[in-house]
Parts: C-alpha cells; sequence; structure tokens
C-alpha cells in the first residue's frame, strides 16, 4: 500500500438555493488514488473539478463522506489520527501571505515544530536543516514581509520540513509568483524530493510545471479523467483541450507542426527531444 | 482620455528609518485604446505604480495628470477619476460581498450617483460584457465558479462606465479557458470599446501574447517601454532583474544553437511554427 490512498472517495458539501433549499454538491465522486512513498505526483484539472477539495482530505481539513483516505497507514475518517496525519502531511496554500505567522524567518519555520513540543535543540536543528533544504539559510533572521513571493513560500515549505512529514502537498503554490520565484519554488520541491525522499503531491495550472512528475492524475468533474506518464498524459491533447487544459509549450508546438505535416513522433514534451528531432529533420 | 505620469516618485515611511523609495522619477502616458502589459519581479514597484493611476496613492513627487489636469489638485474631481480609472485588485472575487450578483455589481453605479433603474442598466450591460447571463442575476455569487466570479467582480468595475481599467494579475489562480475568457475580454474591451487596458502580469507568455506595450518595471523605475518584441531581445537584461522571455524563445534559441537556422526573436507560438515550417520545408523543397 502506498503512501496516500483514497479508496472510492466521495465527498458531497451543502449550499442552498435561493428559496433556502438544501442543494447537495458533489465535489469528489468516487476517487482512487494510490501515491508511492518518494513519488513527485501533479494534479491538473480546471477550476472547480474537485483538487482543492481532493488535497484538503490528504491531512484531514475535510473527512469523506464516503469511502477512505488513508495517509502512511492511518484513516482519516478516525478523529484519533488528527494531529498524526497532519504530522505526516503537510499542506502549502497558495497565497504565501495566508499562512506565515511569525515576524522573523526562523520564527516561521520552528512554529509548526513548536507545536509538536519538540525540544528546543532539536528544534534548532530542524530549523536548519529545513532552511537549509529550500536555500532560505541566509535569510533565517530576516523579516518575513520583506521577503519575495517565492522566498515566502520557500519559508512556508521550510515550515513544514521541519515537522519532518512524509509527504508535502501544494495546492497552486506558485499562482502568484513571478517567473523567479516559481523557479524557485519548483527546484525546491524536486531537491527535496530526490535528495529527501519527500513524497510531493503538486496541483497547478501550469502545464510545464508537470513534465518531470512521476505520475499525473488528471481530475475532472470529481473523478480521475486519465493518469500516467507525462508522456502519456500529454500525448492526449485533445482529451486534455476538452478538459479545459493545455499541454507544455514543447507539446504544442510538435503538435502544431505535426498538423501542418512536418514529421515528428508522438507526445514529445522534453525541449532536447524536441530540438533533436528538428535538426534530424533539417539534416535530412 | 490621456494619462500622464510626470516625474513621479514615491516614498514609503517618508522620516523613518524604514523610508523606501518604491518608485524612483518614472515618466509615462497612457492613451485611450492601449493594451499596455507590466511586467517586474516581486517588489519592482509594479503595484504601487498603478496605485498612482488612479490616486489611491499620492506621489511624493511629481505630478499625474489626466487630460492635462492635475488629479490632486483641490478643484479637480477626484471621485470622478476614480469610476474613469477602475482597479481590479489581486483577487478582486474577494472583494464580492452582496447577497446576490445583480445587487453586488450595482453597488458601483449606485454609489457613483446613478438611480436605481440606471445602476441597474449599466449592471446588466457590464454583466453581458463579461458573459454572466440574466438567469444567475439572482444567485448568491458565491455559487460560482472561481473564473466566474472573477468575471462578475469585473463586471463589477465595469459597471462604473470607466476609460481606463487597471488589473493587477487578473488571471492568478485560474484555469487556462478561464485566463483565456479574460483575456478575450480584455482584448474586446480595448478594441471595440477604446478602453485603455492596463495589465499587471506574472506570465511572460501572456504578455507576449496580448500587450500590444510592454512596460518593464526594475527598482522603481521603468527598464523598457517598448512593443513586447522588442522589449523580450533583451534577455540578459531581463533574466538579471528576475524575469523570463517567453518559454517559446528559449526553444527556438536552443534549435538556433543546434545549428538549425531559425529566427530567435519569436515570442508567440503561431511565429515559431512558420518560422521551423519555412526553415523545414523550404530546406527540403530546395533539396528537390
Amino acid at each position: 500500500m502506498g503512501i496516500v490512498q483514497t479508496l472510492n472517495l466521495v465527498y458531497d458539501y451543502i449550499t442552498r438555493d435561493e428559496y433556502d433549499n438544501e442543494i447537495k454538491i458533489r465535489a469528489i465522486d468516487g476517487l482512487d488514488i494510490d501515491v508511492e512513498k518518494g513519488q513527485f505526483i501533479v494534479v491538473l484539472g480546471r477550476n472547480g473539478s474537485g483538487k482543492s477539495s481532493f488535497a484538503k482530505h490528504l491531512n484531514a481539513l475535510l473527512r469523506p463522506t464516503s469511502g477512505t483516505v488513508v495517509i502512511n497507514g492511518l484513516d482519516t475518517s478516525d478523529k484519533k489520527n488528527k494531529w498524526s496525519i497532519r504530522q505526516e502531511a503537510g499542506m502549502v496554500f497558495q497565497n504565501p501571505d495566508n499562512q506565515l505567522v511569525s515576524q522573523i524567518v526562523e520564527d516561521d519555520v520552528a512554529f509548526g515544530a513548536e507545536n509538536l513540543a519538540v525540544p528546543t535543540d532539536e528544534i534548532r536543528y530542524r530549523v536548519n536543516k529545513a532552511l537549509l533544504s529550500v536555500n532560505m539559510t541566509d535569510y533565517r533572521m530576516r523579516a518575513v514581509n520583506n521577503l519575495s513571493g517565492g522566498q515566502k513560500q520557500r519559508v512556508a515549505i521550510a515550515g513544514i520540513m521541519a515537522m519532518e512529514p512524509e509527504c508535502i502537498i501544494l495546492d497552486e503554490p506558485t499562482a502568484m509568483l513571478d517567473p523567479v520565484g516559481r523557479r524557485e519554488v519548483i527546484e525546491s520541491l524536486r531537491k527535496l524530493n530526490l535528495e529527501k525522499g519527500i513524497t510531493v503531491i503538486l496541483i497547478t495550472h501550469h502545464m510545464d510545471e508537470a513534465i518531470n512528475a512521476d505520475n499525473i492524475f488528471v481530475m475532472d468533474k470529481g473523478k480521475i479523467l486519465i493518469s500516467g506518464k507525462p508522456s502519456k498524459i500529454f500525448a492526449n491533447i485533445e482529451l486534455l483541450k476538452e478538459a479545459g487544459l493545455e499541454v507544455p509549450v514543447v507539446t504544442e508546438l510538435a503538435y502544431e507542426l505535426k498538423k501542418e505535416g512536418i514529421e515528428l513522433p508522438e507526445g514529445l514534451i522534453y525541449e532536447d527531444e524536441l530540438i533533436e528531432e528538428v535538426v534530424k529533420l533539417y539534416k535530412r | 482620455m490621456v494619462l500622464e505620469l510626470k516625474n513621479i516618485q514615491y516614498k514609503y515611511n517618508v522620516g523613518m528609518s524604514s523610508e523606501i523609495e518604491a518608485i524612483k522619477d518614472v515618466n509615462l502616458v497612457i492613451k485611450s485604446g492601449e493594451f499596455v502589459g507590466i511586467i517586474g519581479h516581486t517588489g519592482s514597484g509594479k503595484s504601487t505604480l498603478i496605485q498612482h493611476f488612479n490616486g489611491l496613492l499620492k506621489p511624493t513627487g511629481g505630478e499625474v495628470l489626466c487630460d492635462g489636469e492635475d488629479i490632486f489638485d483641490k478643484k479637480y474631481d477626484i471621485r470622478r477619476h476614480r469610476c474613469n480609472v477602475g482597479m481590479v485588485f489581486q483577487y478582486p472575487e474577494h472583494q464580492l460581498f452582496e447577497s446576490s450578483i445583480i445587487e453586488d455589481v450595482c453597488f458601483g453605479p449606485l454609489n457613483k450617483g446613478l438611480s436605481k433603474d440606471d445602476a441597474y442598466k449599466a449592471a446588466k450591460k457590464a454583466l453581458s460584457l463579461v458573459g454572466i447571463t440574466e438567469d444567475l442575476y439572482e444567485k448568491s455569487p458565491f455559487e460560482l465558479s472561481g473564473g466566474q466570479k472573477r468575471r462578475v467582480a469585473i463586471a463589477g468595475v465595469l459597471a462604473m462606465d470607466p476609460e481606463m481599467l487597471i488589473l493587477d494579475e487578473p488571471t492568478a489562480g485560474l484555469d487556462p479557458v478561464g485566463r483565456d475568457a479574460i483575456y478575450k475580454l480584455l482584448t474586446e474591451l480595448c478594441a471595440e470599446k477604446g478602453i485603455a487596458v492596463v495589465v499587471v502580469s506574472h506570465s511572460m507568455e501572456d504578455m507576449a501574447k496580448y500587450a500590444k506595450r510592454l512596460i518593464v518595471m526594475y527598482r522603481g523605475t521603468v527598464l523598457f517601454d517598448d512593443v513586447p518584441n522588442e522589449v523580450f531581445k533583451h534577455r540578459d537584461e531581463l533574466e538579471k532583474c528576475g524575469l523570463t522571455v517567453p518559454k517559446i524563445s528559449y526553444i527556438m534559441d536552443k534549435i538556433m544553437q543546434a545549428g538549425v537556422p531559425v529566427r530567435t526573436d519569436i515570442i508567440n507560438m503561431e511565429d515559431a511554427k512558420e518560422e521551423l515550417i519555412r526553415v523545414l520545408t523550404g530546406f527540403k523543397n530546395y533539396g528537390k
């Protein structure tokens, strides 16, 4: 069994119409997902497809209407597991300003671990390690509000790292960032994944952030529309467009060229592949 | 409408140890019908700059002129100016507050002093512009999708009938379809109604595709102000100030470096496609 597993997960929420009648809306509609420890997972899907509801189930911010969510062997429906699960699975949201709590970087990074009653010396050690892992050591005594968006998101990630989780879930962490900030955050996540074996679940609208994932889940209407390796997912251009998504720049360029009769293989996603093919065609 | 910023300087925390000069001697002229993009890294002064356009911030030096008149002059009707220069902040849907969509969009026009009937008409017109249909009017704005909410919020500003629209990252957090819908709307408003559109964005791709003029902010100054094609030629300078060029430009560059003689001043998909077809098939035909 993987580190994150959902079995026939269903989530309904209740809203009211103008006559005050209850209306049930099904945000997640029978989701089966199994994530192996140490994988880098990307979740794609249009606004309202159920991505964020899914993410909130992974650290027990939401509990299933039916079905189960199991995080590292812990069932999220069991209220006793709530705090252990939140230590296993940390969450980073879109807006960096909504999730930093302290004035100074190192205090903020220590906050989560302090609340777990980790001994002071151990906290110091963990904060050092966490700041190093996101390349923010030089900023440890800085004021949080003077950081750039990308730096703030990396501080938020460090705060989670200091809690020593198995898994980090990020709900569009780069949506508000400039290009450099976006690159910094994605590089930090890849590093945590490769060097520390942290399982990463990244929700994004930027297709180019998905090309190096181990596995991609595309959600639509609360279900998995398609899942698999990036090369498989992005070969389905028409299906993705129907689901309100797009493909990485390389894939789109290759697709457009193919339509015009240029002979290129299916499902190109990496720059190097495309360049190699173009050079081959040119030299022929 | 001509909006002119003359030697604008803006300092935060004047007289304190934390005093910081966010805008240094900026000169800009923006006219009706322009589609202007503003890019710059976090903290480059973009948001501070645009808050001068409708007088939310008063410059600590220089002046803001609208059709030649100083908007901070005591006799100038700055309230009217703020109706004329509509500002859509980041995540404008967080500012929706009424119990129905139509009431929310009526809020601005009513405060502008329009009668109930006229406010309703203005709201209706604005909502139809953003593609919100009448069957949704009585719904709570909170029942809508993210993209719809944002369009309702933009309608709230459009209902004031502005001549200039300023938007701070209007597509952050939207999926590709929602993003394209917003840009299509802005392009139409600009082309058909002659509204000046000013968009702050972190997406070089969107700016290459939609902006007709691109302003690059760096450390409180205007580093470049030109058509996107020209601006993106300054790749090294842009990278030095925390920006990039569109992904497609990097790809074309690498193709060129790999020995295929393509143009590298390309910033969008269509041109890249045409150029590659020209180089690849042209060469083949030549061989025959």
